[in-house]
């Protein structure tokens, strides 16, 4: 059985880089499932774009609802916190940064 | 149980601790992988003043008396100047793909960073 994966970025543009999503591209180019959510000022990726190989690549990305609240943003494809919780629950491997 | 730990924070001896405390208790770390700011643990250049502790030389050490696999991450590597040429001894370069091979063997996989 494949593992799935789950990047839960947290930090914004200027703190992480596109490199934060190097792992994340991996995990997918092996076809694993992989999830990728950008919470507290990682939701600032909304403003600065995703790399294009991130959004060609990784098939679920959502924005944590609270942090986009919290910061005046708003995305069409939002995940709450109680769900994040428990996608994290049921995700094999959790990779945060 | 099998760990495999990820380490994206140039700085905090919490990982170190942490991996002789596991081989003590009897598990076992099958890598430890070194990406993003955690390259720069992989610098044998790095000479902090003494009274710091020298954190690159301490996982030489490590690797040595272990046997653990350190890896560090090529592109992270080249990005801040850490390469064959100045990598601390018990280190070697490899791409990330070496890390998903980790994660998918281990039991538990930590991120410190």
């Amino acid at each position: 059985m494949k593992k799935s994966y789950l990047f839960l970025q947290t930090k914004s543009p200027a703190e992480g880089g596109p490199e934060a999503f190097d792992l994340a591209l991996t995990a997918a180019a092996f076809d694993h499932e992989v999830h990728l959510i950008l919470a507290e000022d990682g939701v600032f990726w909304l403003r600065a774009g995703l790399p294009e190989l991130v959004t060609e690549a990784v098939e679920q990305i959502a924005y944590e609802r609270e942090s986009l609240a919290e910061r005046g943003l708003s995305a069409a494809n939002q995940i709450g916190r109680d769900e994040l919780a428990k996608l994290i629950a049921e995700t094999d491997v959790v990779v945060t940064g | 149980m099998k760990f495999a730990l990820l380490i994206r924070s140039a700085t905090g001896s919490t990982p170190l601790a942490f991996a002789r405390e596991a081989l003590a208790e009897g598990h076992q770390i099958i890598q430890i992988f070194f990406q993003g700011d955690g390259a720069h643990q992989a610098n044998r250049l790095t000479s902090p003043p003494p009274a710091e502790g020298n954190r690159v030389a301490e996982w030489s050490r490590f690797a040595e008396e272990s046997g653990v696999e350190l890896v560090l991450c090529s592109t992270a590597g080249l990005r801040r100047g850490v390469r064959e040429a100045n990598l601390a001894p018990g280190f070697r370069i490899s791409g990330v793909g070496q890390w998903l091979d980790a994660a998918n063997r281990a039991d538990r996989v930590l991120v410190f960073g």
